[in-house]
């Protein structure tokens, strides 16, 4: 892990709630510069909600999120700049020809390579005039990234980038995302509710469960306090056993 | 962010002029054959006349083209909700619908800026489509109004600046309805509903006509109903008969005292006449048009103001 200390991401207190109901409550964290985390938990944990507010899509009802020692917010275009997002389901303007998808991208961003988008899609073969509606789901997933990383992001953010791929598909999209990690110093996190397949690419966890943040920490570290032989699965179910839970 | 703005909505502004189209194209025919006919039967020595051979060449000119005018119009009302059905009501909700907002609202640009570059850009757009079906009108009732004016809410709906502050208004009301309905067909059932209730009952019908008092004036009972010539322009909100000391007659009592005059073998009218009744009147007069005109404008713009500014909070919470 490099630059330990300078933290990328930093969740205080952290709430949101919708009408009565506590999407995801007292969520506090501290992600190192360089460490790619996995958020992990069930469906409906909270795992989008705490991402969106990471991401200033939406503003907390409780403490504060920091980025890079700034306070995250949808109405700072600076901290906008700050992070790539690709979203469940990567949403595209199906309309669009992937060379407009680009062309929105640079008009959207003061800070834009298109030359590194360019690139990521000539390398997976995915045709700048087709129009997005009509590529595979994969190839769709690989624009959204090609979009968040042409952003030059120093957090990466993304919402169960894997859940509607294939097999080979998903391992293509992991071999990107390590593969711009290593070569452009990135911080990465992604939520998923699989575990098996983050255990080759991530080096922190966070656990979620009905809102609360359950565990946080580096894998390593985690894995050495847990009973030996455990591996991530075993320490994420253990985490998610209904009688584990912290009372409050 | 001119070129984004263009692809993402070329369609709906290609729509809404393909619209100014279907309506430009009746109404061109149309005009054109009434401007040959005015100056055939040579309407416009008689502008502001009643002597009997101008009567007689009205009602040639009313037999044949008034129609159009009664017929054709009122459906032109929905113009203006159109254009901001097409373009308002998709500006964001159907972001929302398809998810694209992910998209848009997490790239280096504040989702107010975003929003701002929108709403101007695509106002200018709808203004100018407004101000384009305005000349269109106006082109075309030319050689009504001469006869007739156009302070009569069949008219005034479509000249001057209500048709351009109409646009505006639906536009702005659209893009609302959209961010709070967060779907674009909803949106656009519940802007034709919310704008009917606007623009027409609640401007239209109820202030409308309290901008100004109205005058007042009586005529002969047995004088003709004023006719479109006689109008000269003002815009008459009311009328009926009152007796010799003033009191205005219901509906009731003049149905009673009509068939009376008939049962006597006389026209209503004569028999009004007769027995010392008078019309009255209440009317607008034809120079107050931009005053009423201005006032109106400035009621929508200043709706579309507040609206804008509800919409812009509103957004911050959208995601």
């Amino acid at each position: 892990m490099s630059d330990a200390g300078r933290s990328a991401l930093v969740a205080s207190g952290l709430g949101r709630r919708f009408g009565r109901l506590w999407a995801l409550r007292d969520c506090s964290f501290e992600l190192p510069e360089g460490s790619i985390a996995a958020l992990v938990g069930p469906n409906g944990a909270g795992k989008t909600t705490l991402l969106t507010l990471t991401i200033g899509l939406a503003e907390p009802t409780a403490g504060r999120v920091e980025l890079f020692g700034r306070r995250m917010s949808g109405r700072d275009g600076a901290a906008l700049a700050e992070i790539g997002f690709v979203a469940q389901d990567h949403p595209l303007y199906r309309g669009f020809t992937v060379a407009e998808l680009l062309r929105m991208g640079r008009a959207l961003n003061r800070r834009w390579d298109e030359a590194l988008a360019r690139q990521r899609l000539e390398r997976l073969e995915i045709p700048l005039r087709r129009r997005a509606g009509t590529l595979s789901g994969g190839q769709q997933a690989q624009v959204c990234l090609a979009l968040a990383l042409a952003k030059r992001p120093r957090l990466l953010v993304l919402d169960e980038p894997l859940a509607s791929l294939d097999p080979l598909a998903r391992r293509e999209f992991l071999d990107a995302v390590s593969q711009s990690v290593r070569s452009e110093h990135l911080t990465v996190v992604f939520s998923s509710h699989v575990v098996t397949e983050l255990e080759q690419v991530c080096d922190h966890l966070m656990v979620l469960s009905r809102g609360r943040l359950r565990v946080a920490g580096p894998i390593g570290q985690l894995l050495r306090a847990a009973p030996s032989g455990w591996g991530v699965e075993r320490l994420v179910l253990d985490e998610l056993r209904p009688g584990s839970e912290v009372p409050g | 962010m001119s070129w984004l703005i263009w692809r993402q909505h070329r369609l709906a502004v290609l729509a809404s002029l393909l619209l100014l189209v279907a309506v430009a194209v009746p109404l061109v025919i149309s005009g054109l054959a009434m401007r040959s006919g005015y100056d055939q039967l040579g309407l416009a020595a008689c502008a502001g006349h009643s002597d009997p051979r101008c009567l007689d060449l009205l009602g040639q000119f009313s037999d044949q083209y008034r129609g159009w005018g009664q017929q054709l119009l009122p459906w032109l009302n929905f113009v203006p909700v159109l254009f901001g059905a097409l373009v308002g009501a998709p500006l964001v909700a159907r972001e929302i619908e398809q998810r694209t907002y992910l998209l848009a609202w997490t790239q280096g640009v504040t989702r107010r800026r975003w929003l701002a570059a929108k709403v101007t850009a695509l106002a200018l757009v709808v203004v100018l489509l407004g101000a384009g079906f305005t000349a269109l009108i106006t082109w075309w009732r030319w050689p009504l109004d001469q006869l007739e004016g156009h302070f009569a809410p069949t008219v005034y709906d479509f000249e001057g600046l209500m048709p351009t502050a109409y646009t505006l208004f639906a536009f702005v009301l659209g893009t609302f309805v959209g961010v709070v309905l967060r779907r674009t067909v909803p949106a656009m059932g519940t802007l034709l509903a919310a704008f009917f209730v606007i623009r027409y009952l609640l401007v239209e019908v109820l202030l409308r006509p309290r901008f100004e008092a109205p005058l007042s004036t009586t005529l002969r009972a047995s004088a003709a109903r004023p006719t479109i010539l006689a109008g000269a322009g003002n815009w008459e909100t009311d009328g009926g008969f009152q007796d010799a000391v003033g009191r205005r007659l219901t509906a009731d009592e003049v149905n009673r005292l009509a068939r009376q005059a008939i049962d006597a073998g006389l026209s209503p009218n004569a028999w009004f006449q007769q027995h010392g009744y008078l019309r009255w009147l209440t009317y607008q007069p034809a120079d107050r048009f931009w005053t009423f005109q201005v006032v109106e404008a400035a009621i929508f713009l200043g709706l579309s103001a507040l609206l804008v500014a509800v919409t812009f909070r509103l957004i911050r919470r959208a995601a």
